[in-house]
């Protein structure tokens, strides 16, 4: 996720101390690159004198903290449509140039569409379709996608794995999204 | 045909991560600002403990907030300060020394916000206000409160928060979750209702979060939002527990005003209609129909009724939690002070000498802006 966290003392804090420290780098830089003796306490101190405001009165970097979570969701909401575009126009389209694996035909007027089904033991009643793979829920995304691709022989769309980290990445709550199951206490 | 498609994926998609190096680089610095800052939030956090550790059992109401708490308390969001007096109630006022008495569940806890931010510490005018209030209530628990402090309640203003999202369906519930609850019971049917508290023991009740969850928040809407047979019990239990306080209130000399808090969902009609499709047919559900049955109600039995909806808006809550943030708070102290100094201005045209004689039932709240 490339937006910040919601606004509150400590996230403002911690944003005020990355701000110092970033600065402090480029003040050093700045130094070492003049020649100025001893860069690096220099831009310490600077560094330091940078974040206090937010240290000591979080709510001044309020302003600074929504200007850059705007323009992260922004660009979260751009780069995701290109994205998506991207991986569909080139990587999509050209897979698809390979064909179909769906044999559609008109049934003959004796012959039956239906798919027979497995009967599945007792104890599967409860998950009544078949999981031969059952994973663990903290495994994440990754290793169902490969398994999942390798056993149901679309292997290629490993190759989409690098996109849908990214759209991953750059997923972000939109301002008016309601959290899907609020488990608040009211 | 698989190699084919494989040899073809390869070529695409290393071409496609060329086009799309550049979107990945300038994400780069937005992904380490965000990762960063969540990392050194851990640093600054202060130790916090959940809402369940700050609240004790007791045998009247099933739980309340522990006397004298100085903590932070953890939330979807981050942690809040909590600071309780010898009673376990928020806030620097005490019960005997207030001009007005809030009542109410987690909102009028101040659940989200520091005590400084809360609207009981935010009232100009001088308005000295305590609020009752603990995260979970319902409305039967705030009414057996209202009857326990009426000896103090005369000639104070009592402002009841009706939270809309939970508390008229719960009032029907023997239990929040793990914790057993006092709650409303028809009597065979005969459509009065009387109060239960035997049950209300310090053991868990058997809640079952996976397999609970669900059904309650759908009940719940289905109870509050729509015309059911449900929600007619509901309303029904509801004006039973109005009627008993206004009693109480007009017992004790204290006048009652009712405000209903409307769920963050209730005010967007985007994220209303999301919510109702979300539980079922958003045609089957109403969210005026609250404030509507709670207006009826308060007119039967002569007491003000504000809609909450009418004075908040959507970005007066916590988006990812669904309480008040500051904003929230700042709107709701104000509308208690409007209320306040109406109340003393009617009783000073009605009666200069008498105590506060109350607000009309369909007077309308000026904010004083």
């Amino acid at each position: 996720m490339i937006t910040l966290p919601p606004s509150d003392p400590v996230c403002l804090r911690s944003f005020s101390v990355l701000i110092g420290a970033f600065g402090a780098l480029l003040i050093v830089a700045f130094l070492f690159l003049s020649g100025t003796d001893s860069p690096l306490s220099l831009g310490a101190a600077l560094g330091f004198v940078l974040s206090l405001p937010g240290l000591l009165w979080p709510k001044v970097m309020s302003w600074p903290y929504r200007a850059w979570n705007k323009l992260a969701l922004e660009f979260a909401r751009w780069s995701g449509l290109l994205l998506m575009v991207i991986s569909f126009y080139i990587v999509l389209v050209a897979v698809g140039r390979t064909g179909s694996y769906l044999k559609l035909h008109q049934p003959d007027s004796d012959e039956s569409s239906w798919v027979p089904r497995q009967t599945l033991a007792p104890k599967a009643y409860q998950a009544q379709y078949p999981n031969t793979a059952r994973l663990p829920l903290e495994t994440g995304f990754v290793f169902p996608f490969v398994s999942w691709a390798v056993r149901s022989g679309n292997f290629w769309a490993c190759f989409l794995f690098p996109f849908i980290w990214l759209f991953s990445a750059l997923d972000s709550p939109r301002e008016h999204d309601l959290p899907s199951d609020i488990y608040t206490l009211f | 045909m698989k190699t084919a498609r494989a040899i073809l994926a390869i070529i695409s998609s290393l071409l496609g991560l060329l086009i799309v190096l550049p979107i990945a680089a300038v994400a780069v610095p937005f992904w380490a600002v965000a990762f960063l800052v969540r990392r050194c939030s851990n640093l600054f956090a202060p130790p916090s403990k959940t809402w369940e550790s700050i609240i004790g059992f007791d045998k009247h109401v099933g739980w309340k907030p522990n006397p004298n708490l100085d903590v932070y308390c953890s939330f979807a969001v981050g942690a809040f300060r909590v600071k309780t007096d010898s009673h376990g109630w928020r806030g620097q006022e005490d019960l005997t020394g207030c001009q007005a008495l809030v009542l109410g569940d987690s909102f009028a806890f101040g659940f989200g916000v520091d005590d400084e931010n809360a609207f009981f510490s935010l009232t100009n005018s001088g308005l000295h206000v305590k609020a009752i209030g603990s995260p979970g209530y319902n409305m039967v628990q705030e009414v057996i409160w209202l009857d326990k402090v009426s000896t103090q309640l005369s000639g104070k203003l009592v402002v009841w928060f009706i939270c809309l999202g939970n508390d008229l369906y719960d009032n029907l519930q023997p239990n929040m979750q793990n914790y057993r609850t006092p709650f409303v019971r028809e009597i065979n049917g005969t459509g009065t209702w009387e109060i239960v508290t035997t049950h209300v023991r310090p053991e868990t009740w058997h809640y079952n979060v996976e397999r609970d969850f669900q059904k309650t928040r759908d009940a719940r809407s289905l109870g509050t939002f729509s015309r059911t047979f449900l929600s007619e019990r509901v309303y029904s239990a509801c004006e039973f527990l109005i009627e008993k306080a206004t009693h109480i209130c007009r017992q004790a000399g204290a006048p009652l005003v009712i405000v209903s808090i409307p769920s963050m969902s209730q005010l967007d009609a985007d994220a209303w209609n999301h919510w109702a499709s979300r539980i079922g047919d958003p045609k089957l559900f109403d969210r005026d129909l609250p404030d509507q049955k709670l207006q009826a109600i308060c007119k039967k039995f002569e007491v003000m009724f504000v809609p909450g909806s009418k004075y908040l808006s959507y970005t007066d809550y916590i988006l990812e939690d669904g309480h008040w943030n500051e904003k929230g708070h700042k709107r709701i102290a104000k509308l208690l002070s409007s209320l306040y100094q109406q109340s003393v201005l009617n009783s000073a045209r009605t009666d200069p000498a008498s105590h506060m004689t109350g607000l009309k039932p369909d007077q309308a709240v000026d904010l004083f802006h």
